[in-house]
Formats: C-alpha cells, sequence, structure tokens
C-alpha cells in the first residue's frame, strides 16, 4: 500500500529525514513513533503531496507521489498534527466542503457526511459552528474530513495530541473502528503505550533514520525485557552518568532532573555494585528504587541505545 | 464536454463571507465615504452656483456630471486601494490558520483554489459597487450620464478590481505576512501606473525630437496596459461627445481611426480591459505554479 524507498529530505544543510526506507501492507495499522523534531511530519507530509523530497521514491498504491500527485491525493486520507478551521461555518458545511473538493457528488457527499459523524461520535452537530468546537471535537472532525473521500491509506500526525486521557481513548476508539473497516493507517506519535494496542508494526524514527522497525510484540518484547531501576541524587548528575556509563550491566540511561532512570540487565542480586560505584566516588545518593517498567521511558530508551551505538 | 463550473473555494468563502460583521462593515463604509464626499461636494457647488448664477438648467448638469466625475474617481481609487488588501491576505491567511494543507491535500488544482479566491474577493468588490448605485442613480436625476455609461463603468471597475486583485494574490502566495504582501502589492501597482507612463512619455518625446512637424502622435501601445488610462478615455467618453481622453490631452496625442468609435476592439478602454484580462491571466497561473507544493520533476533533473 505504501512504499518508500531511500527518501531524504533536506532543508539547506540539515538533513530531516535520512534515507528512509520502509513498506506498508494493506490493512496494516503502521505505528510511527519518534521524539521532537524526528521527521515524523516531514515524512507524513511527503507522503501526502505537500513536501517536495530532496530524494528518494514514495508510492501510494503504486502511484508516484511526485509524478501523479493528484491521483495520490485521491487515495490518502491527510491528517496534519495541527490545523485550524474556517470561522461562520457549521459542522456539516465543513465536510460538505471538502467532500466538493474531492469532487464527490453532492448526494454521496451527504450520506458520507452523516455516517462519518456517526463513526466520530458527533452525530447531532451539524449546525454546529466549527470554531466553537472543543479541541477533540475538533481533531474528531478533522478525522472525519480525512474520511470524506473514503481513502485507502490514511495519514494521521498525532491525531490524539493535545486530548486528555479519555478523548485519546476515545479517539484510539474510533481507530479500531477504522482498522475493521480494513483501511491501511500510518500513524505518528511520540508516545509509545499509545499505539501498541491499535498498530500491528511500529518504526522508531530518530535524527530521520528509522532506528527501529517491527513486530509491535517483538519491539515490546525487547524493550519490557529491560529492567529499570531509579536513583535519585542530590548532585552530581553528570558525574554520576560517567560513573554508571562504566558499569557493564548499566544498558541504558536516561536523565531526568536529579533522578538518573538506569537500565540493567543483569540479576536483581547485583544491583548493589551498581549503587556502590556510585558510593565509593561519594556521589550523593538520596534513593534507590526498583523501577516499574514505564513504557515512555521505554521509548527513550530505544533512541538511547541508537546513540549510544 | 464536462465542464467544472463549480468552485468549493467559491462557495465556501460566499458563506463564509456573508456571516462575517466585517462584510456589512465594510459596506456601510464603503458607501459611507462615497456619500460623504457626494453630498460635500454638492453643499459646496450649489452655494457656489447661487452666487456665480450660472442658468439652473446648466447648472444641474454640470453638478451632475461633475459629481459624476468625483464619485467614479473617488469609486475607481477605492476599488484599487481595497481589492489588493482583500486578496494579499487569501493564501497566507490560510497558511496562518493552518487550513492551507487541508486545501493542497485535496484534489482542487492549485489554480483551482487560486481562481476561487479572486472570485470571491470580485464578488465582495461587486457587492460594495452594487451598493453604490443608489448615488449614481442620483447622477440620473442630474441628467447627462446614461445608465449604459454607468454600466460601462462597472464593467471597467470588475476588470480592474481582477487586476490589482490578481497581483495581491500572487503576493500573498509570496510572503508569509498580509501586511508585507499587501504593502508589497501597492507598491507593484503605483510602479506599474507610474512606469508605463513614463515609459509612453519617453517614447512621446523621442517622435516629437525625431519629427518636429507632427503635431499629433499615435498612443504609445504600453499606454493601454495602464488601467489609469482605460479610465480616463471611459469617463471622457461618458461626458459626452466633446470630451477627449484626458490623457490624450495631456499628451497630446492622437487615437488611431477608431477613436470616433467605429471599431469596438480599438477604443482605448476596450485595448485595455482585453490587456488587463491578458496580464491577469499570465498572474494568476504564476501563483498557481507558486502554490504547488510538489513540482513534477523533469528527466535527469535528479
Ligand atoms: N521548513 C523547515 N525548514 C527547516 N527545517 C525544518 C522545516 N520543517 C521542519 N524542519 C526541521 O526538520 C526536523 C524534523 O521535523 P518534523 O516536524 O518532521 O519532526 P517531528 O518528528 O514531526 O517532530 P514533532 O514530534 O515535534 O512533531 C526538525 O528538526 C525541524 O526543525
Ligand atoms: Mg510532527
Amino acid at each position: 500500500m505504501l512504499y518508500i524507498e531511500d527518501l531524504v529530505k533536506r532543508y539547506g544543510k540539515f538533513t530531516a529525514v535520512d534515507h528512509l526506507n520502509l513498506e506498508i501492507k494493506k490493512g496494516e495499522i503502521f505505528g510511527f513513533i519518534g521524539p521532537n523534531g524526528a521527521g515524523k511530519t516531514t515524512t507524513m507530509r511527503i507522503i501526502a503531496t505537500l513536501l517536495q523530497p530532496t530524494q528518494g521514491t514514495v508510492l501510494v498504491d503504486g502511484v508516484d507521489v511526485i509524478k501523479s500527485p493528484v491521483k495520490v491525493r485521491g487515495k490518502i486520507g491527510y491528517m496534519p498534527d495541527f490545523f485550524g478551521v474556517y470561522d461562520n461555518l457549521k459542522v456539516g458545511e465543513y465536510l460538505d466542503f471538502y467532500g466538493d473538493s474531492y469532487e464527490i457528488q453532492k448526494t454521496e457527499r451527504e450520506k458520507m457526511s452523516k455516517n462519518l459523524l456517526e463513526l466520530v461520535n458527533l452525530n447531532g452537530l451539524e449546525d454546529k459552528y466549527v470554531d466553537t468546537l472543543s479541541r477533540g471535537m475538533k481533531q474528531r472532525l478533522c478525522l472525519a474530513r480525512s474520511l470524506i473521500h473514503n481513502p485507502d491509506l490514511l495519514v494521521l500526525d498525532e491525531p490524539a495530541s493535545g486530548m486528555d486521557p479519555r478523548a485519546r481513548l476515545e479517539m484510539m476508539g474510533i481507530l479500531k473502528e477504522l482498522k475493521k473497516l480494513g483501511k491501511t493507517i500510518i500513524i505518528s506519535s511520540h508516545i509509545l503505550h499509545e499505539l501498541t494496542e491499535l498498530c500491528d508494526v511500529v518504526g522508531v524514527i530518530e535524527n530521520g533514520k528509522l532506528v527501529a522497525h517491527g513486530n509491535v510484540d517483538d519491539i515490546m518484547a525487547r524493550v519490557m525485557g529491560r529492567k529499570v531501576i531509579t536513583i535519585k541524587l542530590l548532585n552530581s548528575i553528570d558525574r554520576a552518568i560517567k560513573i554508571l556509563k562504566q558499569q557493564p550491566a548499566v544498558k541504558g540511561i536516561v536523565e531526568e532532573g536529579n533522578t538518573v532512570e538506569v537500565s540493567y540487565d543483569c540479576e536483581d542480586e547485583e544491583l548493589w555494585i551498581i549503587i556502590k560505584s556510585l558510593v565509593d566516588e561519594s556521589i550523593p545518593v538520596v534513593s534507590f528504587t526498583k523501577g516499574e517498567n514505564n513504557l515512555e521511558k521505554v521509548f527513550m530508551e530505544v533512541t538511547y541505545g541508537y546513540e549510544a551505538k | 464536454m464536462d465542464m467544472k463550473l463549480n468552485n468549493p473555494v467559491l462557495s465556501l468563502e460566499l458563506k463564509t463571507r456573508m456571516r462575517s460583521f466585517k462584510t456589512v462593515l465594510g459596506i456601510i463604509i464603503y458607501v459611507g465615504i462615497l456619500l460623504f464626499v457626494g453630498s460635500m461636494y454638492y453643499a459646496i457647488s450649489t452655494e457656489t452656483y447661487v452666487y456665480t448664477g450660472v442658468e439652473a438648467v446648466n447648472a444641474n448638469q454640470l453638478l451632475g456630471t461633475t459629481l459624476y466625475v468625483i464619485i467614479a474617481i473617488l469609486q475607481f481609487v477605492l476599488i484599487m486601494v481595497i481589492t489588493p488588501a482583500q486578496t494579499a491576505s487569501c493564501i497566507n491567511g490560510e497558511r496562518e490558520r493552518q487550513t492551507l494543507d487541508l486545501l493542497l491535500c485535496t484534489k482542487m488544482s492549485t489554480f483551482d483554489i487560486i481562481v476561487g479566491k479572486l472570485l470571491s474577493s470580485l464578488a465582495y468588490m461587486l457587492l460594495l459597487i452594487i451598493s453604490s448605485l443608489p448615488l449614481f442613480s442620483l447622477v440620473f436625476l442630474f441628467g447627462g450620464i446614461t445608465p449604459w455609461d454607468v454600466l460601462s463603468l462597472f464593467l471597467f471597475y470588475i476588470v480592474t478590481a481582477m487586476v490589482v486583485g490578481s497581483i495581491g494574490i500572487f503576493f500573498s502566495t509570496i510572503f508569509k505576512r498580509a501586511v508585507v504582501a499587501t504593502v508589497v502589492s501597492y507598491v507593484t501597482i503605483f510602479a506599474w501606473y507610474v512606469l508605463t507612463f513614463l515609459i509612453a512619455g519617453y517614447q512621446i518625446t523621442m517622435q516629437h525630437i525625431e519629427n518636429l512637424s507632427v503635431q499629433q502622435i499615435e498612443v504609445p501601445f504600453i499606454l493601454y496596459f495602464n488601467p489609469l488610462f482605460g479610465f480616463g478615455d471611459i469617463i471622457s467618453r461618458h461626458l459626452g461627445a466633446g470630451a477627449q481622453n484626458v490623457f490624450i490631452d495631456i499628451f497630446s496625442l492622437r487615437t488611431s481611426s477608431s477613436a470616433s468609435g467605429t471599431n469596438i476592439i480599438g477604443t482605448p478602454w476596450i485595448k485595455n480591459i482585453i490587456l488587463m484580462c491578458i496580464i491577469t491571466a499570465v498572474i494568476l497561473g504564476l501563483s498557481s505554479i507558486r502554490l504547488r507544493p510538489v513540482k513534477v520533476c523533469k528527466k535527469g533533473n535528479r
């Protein structure tokens, strides 16, 4: 459904997407994970024919995004990370306008927008002004908008960003509905656990490179296998990190204010060696806790592992 | 033939504009300015005529035609000021509102989007122009001006609005900020007017130097690119058979045989309109190429 080969995007000297290769099969839900500035939006805008790649090939259902952008536009539904709405426009008219711009017949788009509003739980709001909707509602409306021409591939750039947990859950529920309908979806996020339930495959992007790519379960197993301790310090964080890095059992370090999260690979009985190394160097350790496996941190770690290489 | 007349952007803009308070306010201010200037002139001139003792019938006619000229010029200036300001924010406004990507990823071509934007601005200008109609009907009362005159004047207005509006659109695809785009549009329009006059003036002077015996010289073609020239022509015509195009008077020029009106295409203001339509088409084409996010790359251009 989507085929990306050797994709490069440069802004001047800066490389935002660096020789990216990716293939997504029909009906697959692909989670695109990466920290801020990793190149997720850039990649997705290229897929959505909104940005000219510097180099490389992107095919949507076999159609080249550069050679026939208009044909591609009919095949994909794109939801940007940030978007606005028009003033003085009603929800029904909003969907009608975009349906019209996708050259859908009046009767067809009326039927479609009714179904879509039901799908995104906005039914009955046709006559409400778009700019008076809450943020979560606008996001769901934008999702409905991206579906108005019944595209095969959905390109969703952080569709749940800025939503409260309940709204996120609702959004994920809607996406699961879409999965059942057989849509191919590429969805970006910087939160891993948001995607694990939904996605079949995830790819982790960092500095424009795909650093991990595979089945959700595999990647989860890889990161879940790690054990974590949280060490709280009074000061000397930098010195502590230097010491920790020299420990053979330490696999990853995530720094956060006065605490460091250390993932390790050894028996629990040998943990004391790590703390001893700190105390021996008179690092003021305040607390030392065996941590829960926090998924948000796991994501950071995947990227840390890459940096260390 | 499946000619597509439907423009989604146009219908959207019409819908949202008509609901906006700004539209109503704009009309009120526009008519207000025309009314104010018109009544000021009326008040001053009636007083003057009383003192100078111009004969009543002639006075009325003179009053009517002068009022017509004043309102026509004022409206021409207003249109040239308002239209670029309107269109100079249309594309960068979408960008600022973060709706541009949503537009560009639809099946509409960038040309459709740009034409929709221009037409909606023109529709608004037409609304302003029509709302000035009661004032013109006042001019009819005094006599001297026919409804046909006013109709051709309005046609000329719309074409002028179209060309200056497309300049605004072009700069709105270039500059991120509406203020910058507006100012650059004004400067461009001003430079266009001044330059065509200067070049024409130069050509006329050269012809005079080359051939001193000739009393009158053909209108330099470049003048037909200037809407002010066409406007001068149309107003002079409306003032009656005796009146020459002011610019032709100033430069002491001779219009080709068409001046008598036998050949409609040759009439200066019609020529002017045709050229403005061509300029508009070129600018719109350039704007839509600029707005296109993905350029189809040529073979071997890697
Ligand atoms: N128009 C531009 N000019 C220059 N640099 C840009 C431009 N757009 C993006 N970048 C840079 O490209 C990099 C990738 O940006 P991108 O928006 O793709 O990241 P992202 O993964 O979507 O991040 P986020 O999670 O913040 O949305 C960033 O470092 C950004 O500064
Ligand atoms: Mg992004």
